[in-house]
């Protein structure tokens, strides 16, 4: 545990578990590249008519270039590029900060371009590969490396719990706790099986359904947990995040996710220093 | 102060800056939410509520029928929403974006045809989107026109039939 206080350990931690999950869903983009036509549901004919900016800005025109079809098959081709050029070690012998600069251009404009489809983890991916791109401007910087740090960490952590939070205010999840099942149920995010062994098990929905919203809940705590104690969060959302990428097909999650870890345990190891109890 | 110290400060006020609007939509604290997510264009300001208050618990199918030359209606076929979960969707789960992106859409205008006039919510990119994408399937050369509808089912064991979300108009092909 004691390679958690160590910030370039820590750096190294969350590039290759954020580089896995990008490399993932970029490649997911690319199969999936004829949604991207002027015919399909990603239309850019479609989606620039939302006019964020005039047609006579800069940006319009820039982004219009780089968006429109073809050629953003042309970016999405270059952020695999980008990404075998960091992941695969050797072969880029300078600084990565222009990689990662790269990435998260290329993660903006695919945001840019997504007003449907995105999910949380292309949102915590894009401010892990942020964080990760300020960091490597210039590594021997302490303070930039340490607030990226505490950054990633109180995101994720906020994530948890605002889940478990607006989780604990709905009647499905707290009054009649069904709402695991009611989910696993669905063909979009379940799986016939689960949803069959647990139709008439209540009490194992109860139990899946309220541990649930209390870890969520319960999350912020982490910090003042010290090792071990942050081990049964960390490892709850392990096994929550494994879970949804079997049960609910949600893969990108544990990468994003897990890429977080190494920055909660340095400051979960970092506050309890300061802990009295 | 040199510019390495600004630019130290100039980075940590930022990550500070973003993390408080990070909580602060989230959370709509001081009503602000709106404020901020207008000027995200970038989806840079996350949304942290996975399921919740009250989780998706139905199923959405995206039906269309088209009219031909005759007026006469066809009959109406189904675009697949949700996929089939296999093992190998835990680490490769390609379709699932386009599926997500199909049911975010659908969503959204059925949440909208309750809340906005039609003018409005017909003029929406997803409702446009949707015309569009299904305007460009693959069809009989004799079609006309098209419409969509939007159907709910209730999961694997459902406990009720399927209903009826919203139905478009016609829209020439």
């Amino acid at each position: 545990m004691e390679h958690f206080l160590n910030m370039e350990f820590v750096y190294t931690c969350m590039k290759y578990f954020v580089l896995v999950g990008i490399s993932i869903s970029t490649i997911e983009l690319l199969y999936n590249w004829r949604n991207f036509q002027d015919n399909r549901l990603y239309s850019w004919k479609v989606i620039s008519t939302r006019g964020y900016f005039s047609e006579n800005n800069i940006f319009h025109r820039l982004a219009h270039f780089l968006l429109k079809y073809p050629n953003f098959i042309g970016v999405i081709i270059f952020r695999v590029l980008v990404l075998v050029l960091l992941v695969v070690p050797g072969i880029w012998g300078f600084s990565q900060a222009p990689l990662f600069l790269a990435l998260v251009l290329t993660s903006l404009l695919i945001n840019y371009r997504s007003p449907f489809g995105q999910d949380g983890s292309d949102q915590m991916s894009t401010i892990v590969v942020i964080v990760l791109f300020l960091y490597h401007i210039n590594p021997e910087n302490s303070i930039v490396a340490q607030a990226g740090i505490w950054f990633i960490a109180l995101q994720s952590i906020l994530s948890y719990f605002t889940a478990g939070f607006f989780k604990a205010k709905g009647d499905k999840w707290t009054k009649n706790p069904n709402a695991v099942y009611l989910i696993f149920n669905t063909s979009t995010y379940g799986s016939k099986p689960i949803a069959g062994y647990l139709q008439n098990r209540q009490s194992a929905i109860t139990f899946l359904t309220w541990s649930t919203v209390a870890v969520e809940v319960l999350f912020p705590l982490v910090l003042i947990t010290g090792y071990p104690g942050m081990l049964v969060f960390l490892g709850w959302g392990l096994a929550f995040h494994l879970m949804n990428a079997l049960v609910m097909g949600l893969n990108s999650f544990l990468w994003a996710f897990l890429a977080t870890y190494g920055a909660i345990i340095y400051c979960c190891m970092q506050f309890s220093t300061y802990w009295i109890f | 102060m040199n510019l390495s110290d600004i630019f130290t400060y100039l980075i940590v006020g930022c990550l500070g800056f973003w993390l408080l609007a990070s909580a602060i939509c989230q959370f709509n604290i001081l009503r602000l939410e709106d404020f901020f997510r207008r000027m995200d264009y970038f989806s840079l300001l996350p949304r942290w509520s996975f399921f919740a208050p009250n989780p998706g618990v139905t199923d959405y199918h995206l039906l269309y029928r088209d009219k031909d030359q005759e007026n006469e209606c066809g009959r109406w076929r189904e675009l697949p929403i949700a996929s089939k979960r296999t093992l190998l969707g835990a680490i490769w789960n390609p379709k699932k974006r386009s599926k997500k992106a199909l049911s975010d859409a659908v969503q959204t205008i059925v949440r909208s045809s309750n809340t906005l006039k039609p003018s409005e919510f017909k003029t929406s990119i997803c409702y446009i989107a949707l015309v569009n994408f299904i305007a460009s399937l693959p069809r009989k050369a004799d079609g006309r026109a098209t419409q969509f509808m939007i159907m709910e089912s209730y999961g694997h064991y459902p406990d009720k039939g399927p209903k009826m979300l919203f139905r478009s108009e016609f829209h020439k092909l």
